[in-house]
């Protein structure tokens, strides 16, 4: 790069004159100093050497937005850089412009590389450039921001659906090459065999990155055999710019458009996109994503133990409370025995009672005599005839005895 | 092809683990109410022990299935991860 050009623009008297200029403040500087005040002239030499001196102020990287481009008769630009609140003055030889790699236009945001230095004449320090290069990431950021606002605005970062506890078919839009797809598929396969893995290969950077995956994820929705549960947007660890397709609107669009809820997992953990602002959940990494998407194997394993428990000691518990029941009702069962078996024995004696003041043989005690005739108990007069031998039994003994005579009462 | 690995798959379960998961933390909700006739109660205990076993057997036994979308064709091809 061509370096500064002194007394090239600013001296445009040149001639007799500069001789006599250039003569004139040294003269002044040793009598004004002398007498205790400086020229304009000395002045300007002092604050020239001083910025001369200041080895942080050459080759500086200055970056800024140029005006007032327009190019001077001789070819050299007198540009100004400028940021929202300060500009700068600067200066570009016309053999400085003609070695640029870009051509810098009204409002161009760039990097502008030069030393600062000071017009004497005019007491004014400015940028002598010896390089420009556009700021592109500044651009990008720009847009980034301003992107940012509007999807905002629209909504498009406040829709988080929560995600299914056991997602039985994962899409994957992402590169089939590299360490993330690979990260993903061993994490998922290992915490979640149940699994069933939908792999969209995706272009994951370059210019067409974007509308690809944007492509993929409409592609994951579509597909209705098997239907995706839940899909991980992902690319592995890479420059700013390498993540950029997931800053642009078309991927942010396809995300909020998707059906399926989407977790994201795009580059290291400092890295947001808006991708990650627009998904439903977003994590760190496309390995972090993986670990989000599915509960691990080792946890469930110890759900089954924990509900096997749970059933037996239930069911156990169930039967115990039964069987207390069974103990309490037999219980009961032989209360009610007891207390009928108390009944019944009462009324066994009262009619044990009852048979014992029947028993004939406390008739007898009475002075009653029983006569049998033949074995058969005489009940009636019609038995007996005169000449019939009969037994007659008292309380304390028997007798043989003869019938005589016959009468028979006559019932009234 | 059917949606999701089914467990216990080729009898006559047709529940996915999700909704296995499910029915089990269910079936454990309702007795540990412990309302239930006892009847009720013991078949609920069997098909929840039914439940745990074909779930961990599908987590134990199963291995990740990995397709990659043909996305001209829009057919599913298996995809196998390279060994390193």
């Amino acid at each position: 790069m061509t370096k500064r050009e002194p007394n090239a623009v600013e001296q445009k008297d040149g001639g007799p004159s500069d001789v006599l200029q250039r003569e004139t403040p040294r003269e002044s500087e040793t009598k004004g100093s002398a007498a205790g005040f400086l020229t304009v002239s000395q002045l300007n030499r002092r604050v020239k050497e001083l910025i001369d001196g200041e080895s942080g102020l050459h080759d500086v990287l200055v970056l800024g937005e140029f005006s007032n481009l327009k190019p001077a008769a001789s070819g050299h630009l007198y540009p100004t850089l400028k940021d929202g609140t300060s500009e700068i003055q600067c200066v570009i030889w016309a053999g400085t412009v003609n070695q640029l790699s870009i051509s810098p236009r009204e409002g161009m945001k760039v990097f502008v590389l030069g030393d600062v230095g000071v017009y004497e004449q005019k007491g004014r320090y400015q940028l002598y450039v010896t390089d420009v290069k556009r700021f592109g990431i500044g651009d990008l950021y720009a847009q980034l921001e301003a992107l940012k606002i509007k999807l905002k605005e629209e909504g498009l970062f406040a829709r988080k659906r929560p995600l299914p506890q056991f997602p039985e078919v994962i899409g994957l839009v992402t590169s089939d090459g590299g360490a993330a797809v690979r990260d993903m598929i061993r994490i998922l396969g290992r915490r979640f065999p149940v699994a069933r893995i939908v792999l969209v290969p995706v272009m994951v950077q370059g210019a067409e990155a974007a509308e690809d995956i944007a492509s993929g994820v409409h592609e994951l929705n579509n597909l209705r055999d098997p239907r995706p549960d839940v899909i991980i947007v992902g690319r592995g660890g890479g420059s700013i710019e390498d993540l950029w397709a997931f800053n642009q609107e078309v991927v942010a669009r396809a995300i909020f458009a998707s059906e399926i809820p989407i977790v994201s997992g795009i580059g290291h953990e400092t890295d947001f996109t808006i991708a990650d602002f627009v998904a439903d959940l977003r994590a760190a990494t496309p390995s972090e994503a993986a670990e989000k998407v599915v509960p691990d194997k080792e946890n469930l394993l110890r759900v089954l133990t924990q509900s096997q428990a749970a059933l037996v000691i239930e069911t156990t518990e169930l039967l115990g409370n039964l069987e207390q029941g069974l103990d309490e009702k037999i219980v009961l069962l032989n209360q009610a025995m007891e207390e009928g078996l108390e009944f019944r024995l009462n009324r066994i004696n009262h009619i044990a009672e009852l048979l014992a003041s029947l028993n004939p043989r406390k008739v007898l005690t009475r002075g009653y005599a029983v006569v049998r005739r033949n074995e058969e108990t005489v009940n009636s007069i019609a038995l007996l005839h005169p000449g019939d031998d009969v037994e007659i039994t008292v309380i304390d003994g028997r007798a043989e005895a003869r019938i005589r005579r016959v009468t028979k009462h006559e019932v009234t | 092809m059917t949606t999701g690995r089914k467990v216990g798959a080729g009898k006559e379960s047709v529940m996915s683990f999700e909704e296995s998961m499910k029915r089990l933390e269910d079936i454990v909700t309702s007795l540990s109410e412990g309302e239930l006739p006892l009847r009720q109660a013991l078949t609920l205990y069997e098909e929840g022990m039914k439940l745990v076993k074909e779930c961990r057997s599908a987590l134990e036994d199963s291995k990740a299935k990995v397709e990659k979308l043909n996305r001209l064709t829009g057919e599913l091809e298996l995809f196998e991860l390279k060994n390193e």
